[in-house]
């Protein structure tokens, strides 16, 4: 009987001494991995361009359902990113998302990425829909140069004739 | 055509002489990539992607027989190099194969080469999805590309070739697709190549650019995303799209839409094929012209007049107080004291329901689908009298058929008929154009004749009497009377008389008789130039085709082309003050539109119900008159100037969102869907009408008033095929007095029960008219022409049987009187009717810009005798009023004729009209 | 307008051809002689003239090198820069062009005596590098020809103006003795070209040995250090 209690007994004796395996959440958050699919954020080019060219792949590659996207014509003048078009609207609903990445697989400019944010919670499926201000990064934190694609974009029109005449 | 025997990847078929190798492979099952090649068009080769290794039996020189082999099969000599399969037509026991290692090196190297200055911008692409060079691509292309990223070619993007089209320069692959869609089907030459080598383009240098009513249908056919609709720019992603069926409304043609919606909000119109009324075209009338459906100027809730305004209500105390106040006025006055105004574009249900609720419920017959203005024509029996017969097909027709089209401007009446006439003209058919005045359909003519203003019947009577010189009238079967008064009409002057009055050589109207009288089918289109000239000259337009032997026969017959997209569903509805619904002419004729405005003034009408029409916005009388009336109920899209004066308004639901079937020109009954939910509170013109009709219904019973007729009781049961699943008791049935009900199908299903000539006519029996055609998204299928969707799951509509067919009606071929006019003033005013006008449907739409400014149109003989320059503001006086309007100079325009755009929103014709044809003299202002 | 300064020109142009469109290419010449270049409005005016869309004329100005829609100068030098001159030293040609003009291509000198245009084949390879100033052949054209060629040329301007842009009164030109252009006859007999002896180049980098195969099938053939 007093055996069983002092063996009790040492094992809290025993864990009163080693690191604890809990974290004290939320003020203490434990790292993610590196592949970890939390929060989508818009991402921008290094020249704080807009990546996504509202082109609704993955809205299309979207399991859930959960993207929307509307697209529009970039003024010339102004653009929001190279080429014609950009997402004029761009939300996703967190309550329907699956966190599987295939919208990240699908688009042609790595514009939308998940990351390591997971802490998701609403008081109401309202705001459970992100917007695009609240997924797009800070126009300073853009990274990376448009691929040539992108570029030619936003390249002057060959000269006529100059090639061929 | 004598069959060929061709083998194909080793499949034997035989398929009709003078098929090409691309068409015969797909009859085979087999699939041939093309670009350029499109089968509505002549084939020119120009993207090479259809090659393929052809071979040819072998023939002895001497004797012409082919060479055998030791086993007894022809030997097969290959041509040394490939060929393209689009215009190489097949011969007797050709060999082709597609498969070979050298074709799909081939295959795989254009591809390669298309793709070398293409920018690969797919994702912002609109055609991405739905791209025939994406797919192909996919099946036959190279995974990867030789050619450097930063070589392409790179143009500025995109430019715009017309206000409704974009170009994009490097998505361009030269097919010229789209320029001879504009030279060959359309007949608007607008589009050419500008430039060589890479810089090779497409322009266009019309005055304004891509001028064409056609130009949608390019991007269509477009096999890149080279051409893209400015009203679709970035709008949405293919595959996003909902491709609701709907039947256009916008002119009597009836095409075949596709409105393909994203979350209930309409993004483009696209095509629907059916053979026997668009194919697979439409005109950018009905491309373009349906952005009302989503206009923000759509009446959303009931409106009520309170304290002189109109404020929003419920439906319930809408429709109460319309039927308390209709009550009352009957009860006063009579049910002749009602009167009603449905437009021609509602469909057959809500026309239905109309003239029931009238007839049946409020005991009137002053109902009319016009809205008295003083230019509009008679109404038109003799489309539906002797329309083309049961069967009557326009894609079969072709050699051994006569066209004649007179007095009508289908470009601008019915633009899709200029495509099919065009078409039957190419497959052989012998097309006659007689006209006052050059329209584009004269350069498609084989004939072409042009009468002198105002000689419609003296040409008619010439062309009468040299097919009964002709054929004499053996050819007459149907039922008719009246041929000893026609005969005596005709003979009275010489033929050369005849033809010196009405311009027209005898020589020409012999030729026009005798293509005429040797033709296997005759069609007969005429517009609203010819009915302005009376109803003689349709008349006599009835007795040509009989007396040709053609009446009642399938496709054979008279086509009216009448404004509103459904107007021979109105006619065939009865929405006329003069008959019932399937042309039952009634005992006494009541008041119609025409007569309606000084009724009210007089007091013989207290309450006007107007469903769709907008008669205050032109007529200044109706706009008194309504001003006068006791009580007027409006029922619209949109708050009109009709609308701003109603006691009542009632917000009705677009053509989009709801159920219905129209009657298109040739009387072809097509079904439409409904596309989304009716926009805020508003509702099918149907239920509206059911709505009113069960509250006064309910009241006479309750109240013990001089009932309904006792019609009702027996639409419960039996012939309602299509009724929904809910059983409705009889009672409820009694009680409604036939109104009750849930679906259009229901209406449908009464119309087929109780309008002559739409027996059969229900849904099930019109969604089992075939499905037609092959041009749907199918694997194989657009990869194979085309990556744009036709697919039609509708049916092709039921043809009606015209009325002299069903003997129904017989054939009156005395001639009409001809009123004389006294009127000697020098000019011809002829309300010309334009695609693009001030037809409220079209607002908000990228044809808005399109609209002319008003204008009259004078020649220039005219022009100069007065010393009018374009632009100089002229007076139009006639004995009803004067009319100032800025002139234009028509260099081709005869002379004495005076032209002003019919429908322009602040012409104000109505104030100088005192008929269909206004006689009218002309000053120059001087500012 | 043409119908008004040209009438009977243009009725004798017409009455060449039995259908009135083939008369295009003529009448353009004639509007581009009397303008200058062919403007949108000269364009315009001969599709009115011939009836054609007004598309249709311009698909053929943009077709044709020899019609110029913008601004040209007195002499349009159009140089070939294709494979045959290339080697004989077109490109050379068209730097001296431009340096001795001051010019790119495809502009104008300020005094709008020279416009600068390269062409493809001119089809008289067996005299390159050539260069057509309007319709003017000149054969032989070397980089150190270029101003004896635009001395001579200017010389003729007054010439060149009278017989307009588009030059349809051509001739043909070679260098003479003296290193001045000489104009030739048109059917003259062909006299070959003069070559002086270029020292040979250095000899390529060693090539690996072609297979014996080859060699047999391709005979005399060598493979191109090029």
């Amino acid at each position: 009987m007093l055996g069983e209690l002092l063996k009790g007994l040492g094992t809290t004796l025993r864990y009163m001494f080693r690191q604890p395996v809990t974290v004290q959440y939320p003020e203490v958050k434990r790292p993610v991995r590196e592949r970890f699919r939390g929060r989508h954020e818009l991402k921008r080019f290094a020249d704080g361009k807009e990546r996504c060219i509202g082109c609704s792949l993955c809205a299309a590659a979207c399991p859930a359902d959960a993207i929307l996207v509307v697209p529009a014509e970039n003024d010339p003048a102004n653009p929001k990113s190279h080429g014609e078009r950009y997402a004029a609207t761009y939300e996703i609903n967190m309550l329907r998302c699956i966190f599987c990445g295939y919208c990240e697989d699908a688009c042609p400019t790595n514009a939308i990425v998940l990351e390591h944010q997971y802490e998701l919670s609403f008081y109401d499926r309202r705001s459970s829909i992100y917007t695009k201000e609240m997924l797009l990064v800070p126009e300073d934190q853009g990274h990376g140069d448009p691929p040539p694609i992108l570029q030619q974009l936003s390249r002057r029109p060959s000269p006529p004739a100059q090639i061929d005449l | 055509m004598p069959d060929v025997t061709v083998t194909i990847d080793g499949v034997t078929i035989q398929v009709p002489s003078g098929t090409n190798v691309v068409d015969a492979a797909r009859m085979a099952g087999v699939a041939v990539p093309v670009f350029c090649y499109h089968p509505r068009m002549q084939p020119v080769g120009m993207c090479r992607m259809c090659l393929v290794q052809i071979g040819t039996p072998r023939l002895d020189p001497a004797t012409r027989q082919p060479v055998l082999d030791d086993a007894g099969r022809p030997v097969i000599q290959m041509m040394p190099k490939l060929q393209t399969g689009c215009t190489t037509p097949v011969s007797e026991g050709m060999v082709v194969n597609t498969v070979a290692d050298e074709v799909k090196f081939a295959q795989r190297g254009v591809l390669e080469f298309l793709l070398t200055s293409h920018p690969l911008d797919c994702p912002v692409c609109d055609k991405g999805g739905e791209c025939p060079l994406q797919n192909l691509t996919m099946q036959w292309g190279p995974g990867m590309s030789r050619f450097d990223y930063n070589d392409k070619v790179h143009f500025e993007k995109p430019v715009p070739l017309g206000d409704l089209i974009y170009l994009d320069r490097e998505r361009c692959i030269l097919c010229s697709r789209c320029v001879r869609f504009q030279d060959e089907l359309a007949d608007d030459p607008v589009l050419g190549f500008d430039n060589r080598g890479r810089n090779w383009m497409i322009i266009s240098k019309s005055d304004p650019p891509f001028d064409s009513k056609f130009s949608g249908n390019t991007t269509d056919i477009c096999p890149v995303g080279a051409l893209t609709s400015s009203d679709f720019r970035f709008r949405a992603r293919v595959w996003e799209l909902d491709s609701r069926p709907v039947v256009c409304t916008l002119c009597p043609v009836g095409c075949n839409l596709s409105l393909d919606m994203r979350y209930n909000q309409l993004m483009r119109v696209m095509p629907r094929e059916n053979g026997a009324v668009n194919d697979i075209w439409i005109c950018d009338k009905g491309r373009y012209g349906h952005r009302f459906v989503d206009h923000e100027s759509r009446l959303t809730t009931p409106m009520l007049r309170r304290d002189g305004q109109l404020v929003p209500a419920s439906w319930d105390e809408a429709l109460a107080l319309v039927a308390e106040k209709l009550a009352a006025v009957r009860q006063a006055h009579g049910g002749s004291a009602i009167a009603g105004l449905a437009a021609p574009r509602l469909s057959n249900e809500d026309l239905y329901a109309f003239q029931k609720l009238f007839r049946e419920v409020l005991e009137s017959n002053n109902l009319d689908q016009r809205i008295g203005a003083p230019g509009e024509p008679a109404l038109d029996d003799l489309g539906a009298l002797l329309g083309p017969g049961t069967g009557s097909d326009l894609a079969q027709l072709g050699a051994g058929t006569t066209v004649l089209v007179l007095g009508a401007d289908p470009e601008e009446e019915a633009p899709l008929y200029v495509l099919r006439l065009r078409a039957m003209a190419r497959r052989g058919a012998r097309l006659l154009v007689a006209n006052l005045r050059p329209t584009k359909l004269d350069r498609s003519a084989s004939t072409r004749l042009r009468y002198r203003a105002g000689a419609e019947l003296a040409f008619l009577r010439g062309l009468l009497r040299a097919l009964s010189d002709e054929v004499g009238t053996d050819r007459l079967t149907v039922k008719s009377s009246g041929l000893d008064q026609l005969r005596r009409a005709l003979f009275a002057t010489s033929l050369d008389d005849t033809a010196a009055a009405c311009g027209v050589s005898a020589a020409d109207l012999k030729a026009a008789a005798a293509t005429i009288a040797s033709a296997e089918h005759l069609l007969i289109f005429y517009g609203a130039e010819a009915r302005s000239a009376g109803p003689a000259v349709v008349e006599t337009l009835g007795a040509l085709l009989a007396l040709a032997g053609k009446a009642g026969q399938s496709n054979s017959g008279l086509i009216a082309l009448l404004p509103g997209g459904n107007s021979r569903g109105a006619l065939d509805m009865g929405v006329r003050p003069d008959a019932r619904p399937g042309y039952a002419p009634l005992a006494q004729p009541t008041i119609g539109a025409r007569d309606l405005w000084n009724a009210v003034q007089g007091g013989r009408v207290r309450a006007v119900w107007v469903a769709g029409l907008d008669p205050a916005a032109s007529l200044p009388a109706a706009r008194a008159a309504l001003d006068a009336a006791e009580f007027v109920v409006v029922q619209d899209l949109f708050l009109t100037e009709t609308a701003r004066l109603a006691d009542v308004v009632l917000p009705a639901a677009s053509v989009a969102e709801r159920d219905g079937t129209y009657t298109n020109a040739e009387r072809r009954v097509q079904r439409s869907r409904q596309a989304r939910p009716p926009i805020g509170e508003s509702r099918p013109d149907w239920q509206i009408v059911q709505g009113v009709a069960q509250r006064l219904v309910q009241a006479w019973v309750a109240t013990g008033a001089p009932a309904v007729p006792a019609k009702g009781p027996k639409d419960g049961k039996g012939a309602r095929g299509a009724r929904g699943g809910v059983e409705v008791g009889a009672v409820a049935v009694a009680e409604n007095g036939g109104w009750d009900y849930l679906t259009a199908a229901d209406v449908a299903a009464e119309i087929a029960e109780r309008v002559p000539g739409y027996a059969g006519v229900t849904y099930p029996a019109l969604a089992a008219t075939g499905k037609p055609g092959s041009w749907g998204r199918q694997v194989n299928e657009a990869i194979y022409y085309d990556g744009t969707n036709y697919e039609n799951t509708e049916g092709v509509g039921i043809k009606l049987p015209s009325l002299i067919e069903s003997g129904r009606a017989s054939l009156n071929l005395a001639p009409l009187p001809v009123p004389a006019t006294a009127d000697d003033r020098p000019l011809l005013l002829i309300a010309q009717p334009l695609a693009y006008d001030g037809d409220p449907l079209l607002r908000g739409s990228r044809l808005e810009a399109h609209v002319p400014e008003p204008y009259v149109a004078l020649s220039r003989a005219d022009a100069e005798r007065q010393n009018i320059r374009p632009g100089d503001i002229v007076r139009l006086a006639s004995s009803a009023g004067e009319l100032a309007l800025p002139a234009r100079v028509v260099d081709d325009l005869p002379q004495g004729v005076a032209l002003v755009p019919a429908n322009l929103a602040g012409v104000g014709l109505a104030t100088v009209q005192t008929g269909p044809r206004t006689r009218v003299s002309l000053v120059k202002v001087v500012v | 307008m043409l119908l008004d300064t040209h009438a009977s020109e243009i009725e004798t142009i017409l009455g060449r051809y039995a259908s009135r469109r083939s008369a295009v290419l003529p009448l353009l010449y004639l509007a581009q002689d009397t303008y200058g270049h062919l403007n949108d409005a000269a364009i315009r005016e001969v599709a009115a003239i011939l009836d054609l869309p007004a598309t249709d004329v311009f698909e053929v100005v943009g077709f044709y090198t020899l019609f110029y829609n913008r601004p040209v100068g007195t002499w349009v030098l159009q140089v070939c820069d294709d494979v045959p001159c290339c080697y004989l030293g077109a490109e050379e040609l068209v730097a001296a062009l431009k340096q001795s003009l001051g010019i790119q291509e495809e502009q104008t000198t300020p005094d709008g005596m020279f416009t600068l245009q390269r062409v493809k084949c001119l089809a008289a390879c067996d005299r390159a590098p050539v260069l057509q100033a309007n319709l003017d052949y000149v054969y032989d054209v070397t980089a150190e020809r270029v101003e004896a060629l635009l001395t001579h040329l200017r010389e003729r301007a007054a010439e060149a103006r009278k017989r307009g842009v588009s030059g349809r009164f051509a001739e043909d030109y070679a260098f003479g003795a003296d290193g001045r252009p000489l104009r030739l006859e048109r059917e003259a007999p062909y006299t070959p070209r003069v070559f002086t002896p270029v020292p040979p180049p250095p000899e390529p980098a060693p090539m690996a040995p072609p297979e014996a195969g080859t060699e047999a099938e391709s005979g005399e053939r060598r493979v191109s250090p090029l």
